[in-house]
């Protein structure tokens, strides 16, 4: 019996989609169709398909150059290609790159139906129930849903040679996943080079890619080798890919596409087999509208596509992180690990951290120098920045009050009857300050007046009104 | 912003570099280290604003005793000046992961662009 299938077809006929797609459906498959290349890569990424049909000649491309692509991502699709101009040479490149079969069109339904059903007996035989799994975590820490669907697209990068995007915010990791990739990867045993296109100019960039001979330029005076060089069968980390002049992008492209390349000022060409891991916190999309990235090398950049979430959006990894970190930086600095209290994990947990995982490190560092010989942190150790925050953030803003407008004497009977007075609003604010000023600052009366910028018996007639005390 | 330079024992070049850095850097910014185990205990204390990192090596020997201090240096930004440029050097130059790699026989032109734009980057 043949097993029911996932479907795509590319093909800009939008008479052969249509007619494929109802053949599929009638067979009890599931079909989705395109009629570009760069939509097809889109489906690609975001579902899962068994088979795809691939048409050769598209708006937008080659579906033979395309197969290199979708050969090198992760659980690709069996490909089957069809053509109006079938020719040798073709067949060969299309068997060569990777498809399962190679169609002449006009297309005989029940030779696509024959062919369908062979691809698809052929992977129930040889299809492995065994998922990729991500070994070496590196300093990853963490278990929440967010951070394990990462785990997973990062597994299954480990497991292909298809270039990786990796999208997040300052601080979230993106070169930690690199290495992990690379660790995790047939290729961990060869360099991991980084090149920060940030720090670069644009005629250092090329020749830190590329090297250059001696002499090629004013101030070559010695020879040097090029990073894609020292990444051959390893991987090549691109961090602040948004930073990469225009001119290099044009140049790494076509390195990118050969995977050979000329130093400047040299003569002869020279083949490395690198591994691409790019990284940026910038939208790469809307530089691509504003023309100052190119659309083609994000289009090869960004076959697997690994989005980083900032700590904020997976504060169930928090406890986890601060378990780990203090032991690391206890360690460092020849301390025996230090507990925490409930209410320092509840702050750090309520802190937005715009620095994100970097910024949580950096604290917990420097909480665990101001807590000394204590064996335990508690929010009075946080940096001022961080309570001062977290203080502000506890205050909440009264509820807005409606003012009423025109003439008062006119429309006081309709006033509403919620209008509380300024005295019994004032109390009020004041308190809930007063309340959580105390709590984080553990009714430090010293900070309290720094932070209130009252005098100290002002503070005190406060605490004492609101009933306020360290007892 | 606080850099750290640990050199080795070419003079000359050491000097060099050490005046491009002191050019860019933030007054009473750099912390000049010439043992592994000043660079090693410094690098263990805690520091409240970002760390960069500029290590000048004149030997395979500094290299290899550089590298003891891999994990300290796993989030460290870090500049690396490597004695020679043999492949293997270099390689073992590569698991520290720097951000650029420039050698000592070098005109320091690139390094210069390379710190400045470093420090302005940390500095922000």
């Amino acid at each position: 019996m043949t097993p029911t299938a996932s479907i795509l077809i590319i093909d800009d006929d939008k008479g052969v989609t249509y007619t494929l797609n109802s053949l599929f459906q009638k067979l009890g498959h599931s079909t989705e169709f395109c009629h570009t290349l760069s939509d097809g890569l889109e489906t690609i990424r975001k579902t899962h398909f068994d088979i795809l049909f691939l048409d050769v000649m598209l708006p937008d491309g080659n579906g033979l150059e395309f197969l290199k692509v979708i050969d090198q991502l992760p659980e690709a699709p069996m490909v089957i290609v069809m053509t109006t101009f079938a020719d040798p040479d073709g067949a060969e490149q299309a068997i060569l790159n990777g498809a399962w079969d190679y169609l002449e069109k006009p297309l005989s339904l029940h030779k696509i139906s024959l062919q369908l059903m062979r691809a698809l007996q052929y992977k129930e035989k040889n299809s492995s129930s065994n998922r990729p799994v991500f070994m070496k975590r590196q300093n990853i820490i963490g278990d929440s849903k967010e951070i394990q669907s990462c785990f997973t697209i990062a597994a299954k990068a480990a497991n292909c040679q298809a270039s990786v995007l990796i999208l997040g915010e300052t601080g979230t990791g993106k070169e930690l996943f690199a290495k992990a990739i690379h660790e995790n990867s047939n290729r961990s045993d060869e360099n991991f080079v980084v090149l920060d296109c940030g720090i670069m100019t644009e005629t250092l960039v090329e020749s830190m890619l590329f090297g250059h001979t001696k002499g090629a330029f004013t101030g070559a005076d010695k020879e040097r080798t090029g990073i894609i060089s020292l990444a051959h069968k390893g991987t090549l980390f691109l961090d602040e890919i948004g930073d990469l002049p225009m001119s290099a992008q044009s140049s790494f492209l076509r390195v990118l596409q050969e995977h050979r390349f000329r130093p400047i000022g040299g003569k002869k060409e020279i083949e490395s087999d690198f591994r691409v891991v790019a990284a940026t916190n910038k939208d790469l999309d809307a530089m691509v509208k504003q023309n100052k990235f190119r659309h083609d090398l994000l289009f090869r950049l960004k076959s697997i596509i690994l989005e980083l979430p900032p700590l904020k959006n997976r504060t169930d990894d928090i406890k986890a992180l601060v378990l780990h970190y203090i032991a690391v930086l206890c360690d460092r600095h020849g301390l025996l690990t230090k507990g925490f209290s409930p209410d320092f994990l509840e702050a750090l947990q309520t802190y937005p951290w715009p620095g994100n995982t970097r910024e949580l490190i950096n604290v917990l560092d420097s909480a665990i120098a101001m807590a000394q010989n204590e064996p335990t942190l508690f929010p009075v150790h946080l940096p001022k920045k961080i309570r001062i925050a977290l203080a502000q953030s506890a205050i909440k803003k009264p509820a807005p009050v409606p003012v009423p407008s025109g003439d008062i004497a006119l429309k006081t009977q309709t006033v509403s009857s919620d209008f509380t007075s300024l005295k019994a609003l004032i109390h009020q604010t004041e308190k809930k300050y007063f309340e959580s000023l105390f709590s984080v600052t553990k009714g430090d009366i010293k900070t309290i007046c720094r932070i209130s910028e009252l005098s100290r018996a002002m503070v005190y007639a406060r605490l004492k009104k609101y009933n306020l005390s360290r007892n | 912003m606080k850099l750290f330079y640990f050199s080795g024992n070419n003079e000359i070049s050491k000097t060099q570099v050490l005046d491009i850095i002191e050019a860019h850097a933030p007054e009473n910014s750099i912390s000049i280290h010439t043992t592994i185990e000043s660079f090693s205990e410094h690098l263990r204390q805690f520091h409240s604003e970002p760390v960069m990192a500029v290590i000048f090596l004149a030997t395979k020997a500094e290299l290899m005793n550089i590298l003891f201090l891999k994990d300290l240096l796993t989030n460290i930004p870090l500049i690396l000046i490597l004695p020679d440029r043999e492949k293997e050097t270099i390689s073992k130059g590569t698991l520290l992961h720097p951000r650029f790699i420039s050698f000592i026989q070098n005109d320091f032109n690139e390094l210069e662009s390379v710190i400045k734009k470093m420090i302005d980057r940390y500095c922000s």
